[in-house]
């Protein structure tokens, strides 16, 4: 199996990251190595490892090198993530784990002497409902006086994009990834009302920060002097400093915390309880059947169906759902149950594209979207009636996934599509049972048809080759 | 209230704005503000650690008392 760089591996000169079919290596530079070295030898990183802080990693002896990899000064084998999510897919529930795993892992290693070269939120990755850090070659000495020179990045990638839906009740995750180095303090600072900005927090991490860095840009000189006088950060103004944040960040929730229209769908939809539990029943039959290493729920809502894969055999669910507050409760399942359960946020008519340098740094959705099953219950319509999608390209999407799953049919006599088109036309003459049927055995066989609710819904199983 | 004055007087202070060159690391703008609230922060640390070592002792006192 070949080995490829990873494309979101170029910025730090201390090592990158390959993949080579399931494996993961990181190779270590000669520049990098000394730092390496350092908190290896002091036991941080087995520290680190060992406290659930960082993915699992082993330092692999010469013998057992990808060849190509033959001019490094050390090659490090870490172990898989199942599914590499951005944080402009996760949930604010997601983010603001990931907030204070960054958080807490720097409290750890400062108190071992050693410090996060830098904040990116890209660094971390979840597998289940747990957050991990990935990227060991972060890790450095802690220098006695230094500065935290990775604070205005964690207060763009971690921290803005959480006070944005905390205090203005906006979901981040359309411009961060817009943006894909967060959401700058200027342009949070910009958008706050007088009355937001009364709190201490706020008007030193936002106000007064924004201010300084329209000061440094004004006169970059003096900015640059009055650093330099400074000279030396404490250490207990370090701890004081993630403390701080920490305390803060732990206290945020979503401003719009209303109900929204999907959180309450899996026990106030249009099912009855009987036809939901021949759904659920369905699918776990599917799933012990079918044994998906990585199954795929497409508009997952609180993970009910993706829960019901998981019990009949899946290995990995990761779930799909544009809807926050229906993500934030897939969450909170995945963690209260432990889980091996990835909620992410999916604007199916515009899935996450192949973007950053090259328009490789950041892995678009059909790029990573390759699973063992897909489930698609209770979406389609939502493709083909509420976004106009033809539906031969909905089904080919889905299709395209994997190479068997289950998708449900939702007929014009369904409730859900009587609302959707009580205030428009009908343009949808070919939204039929018939021609879904006909659809979907072009481009798989179909192997099952099962009429699950009085309204007409219906599950068809595929497989192709 | 004076915490609300106080908080409310600072903030005045600090909005308003002037134009820039985009050109220096913006980084300057975090650094600058660790310099500047560094001491502050590291008082809070101290203030935490104190207030946890206050809360062991009072529990210690607590837990030492007999009941009857």
């Amino acid at each position: 199996m070949g080995l490829l760089r990873d494309g979101g591996s170029f910025r730090d000169p201390a090592g990158q990251v390959f993949v080579s079919g399931n494996r993961v290596f990181r190779s270590v530079a000669p520049i990098g190595r000394h730092h390496y070295e350092a908190v290896r030898d002091r036991g941080t990183i087995d520290k680190s490892i060992a406290d659930g802080f960082l993915v699992g990693s082993r330092e692999l002896s010469r013998a057992d090198w990808p060849t190509e990899l033959g001019s490094a000064s050390y090659v490090i084998e870490h172990d898989r993530v199942p599914f590499v999510s951005h944080p402009y897919e996760w949930s604010f529930g997601q983010l603001k784990l990931a907030a204070l795993h960054h958080l807490d892992f720097q409290l750890m290693l400062l108190a071992n002497d050693a410090v996060l070269t830098d904040a990116t939120a890209y660094n971390i990755q979840f597998v289940g409902a747990k957050p991990v850090f990935i990227d060991l070659l972060s890790i450095a000495p802690y220098r006695d006086g230094q500065f935290w020179t990775a604070h205005r990045q964690f207060c763009e990638q971690f921290l803005n994009p959480l006070l944005l839906t905390a205090i203005k009740g906006v979901h981040y995750n359309s411009w961060y990834r817009g943006s894909l180095e967060g959401i700058s303090t200027a342009d949070l600072n910009g958008l706050l009302s007088f009355t937001d900005q009364l709190s201490w927090n706020m008007l030193t991490q936002v106000v007064l920060q924004a201010r300084l860095e329209k000061t440094a840009l004004d006169n970059p000189a003096g900015a640059i002097a009055r650093v330099r006088k400074q000279r030396r950060f404490s250490r207990s103004a370090y701890l004081g400093f993630l403390g701080q944040l920490r305390r803060w960040i732990s206290r945020l929730a979503p401003a719009s915390d209303r109900t929204t229209s999907w959180q309450d769908y899996a026990g106030n939809n249009t099912y009855e309880t009987e036809e939901a539990a021949m759904k659920r029943d369905t699918i776990e039959a599917f799933a012990a059947k079918t044994c998906p290493g990585l199954l795929i729920d497409l508009g997952c809502n609180s993970g009910d169906y993706s829960a019901a894969a998981l019990r009949g055999g899946a290995g990995y669910v990761v779930g799909f759902d544009f809807d926050h507050k229906a993500l934030e409760l897939a969450l909170q399942r995945a963690a209260r149950d432990s889980l091996p359960l990835l909620p992410l946020w999916l604007d199916a008519s515009n899935p996450s594209p192949d973007q950053g340098w090259l328009q490789l740094e950041r892995a678009g959705f059909a790029r990573r979207a390759k699973a063992d099953a897909v489930i698609a219950l209770a979406f389609e319509h939502h493709l083909a009636i509420a976004k106009n999608i033809p539906l031969d390209q909905a089904i080919g999407w889905i299709v395209d996934i994997a190479r068997t799953g289950i998708i449900e049919f939702v007929p014009k006599t369904d409730e859900t599509i009587v609302r959707m088109l009580a205030l428009r036309d009908d343009i949808f003459p070919d939204y039929t049972e018939e021609n879904f049927q006909q659809v979907l055995a072009s481009r798989a066989m179909i192997v099952d048809r099962r009429i699950i609710s009085r309204s007409g819904r219906v599950l068809y199983e595929f497989e192709s080759d | 209230m004076f915490t609300r004055i106080a908080v409310c007087v600072l903030a005045s202070f600090f909005i308003g704005s002037t134009s820039a060159f985009a050109y220096l690391d913006p980084g300057t703008g975090s650094l600058l503000l660790q310099a500047i609230i560094g001491g502050v922060a590291a008082s809070f640390a101290a203030g935490a650690v104190f207030w946890q070592k206050l809360k062991v002792k009072f529990s210690d006192l607590v837990s030492k008392n007999p009941r009857d």
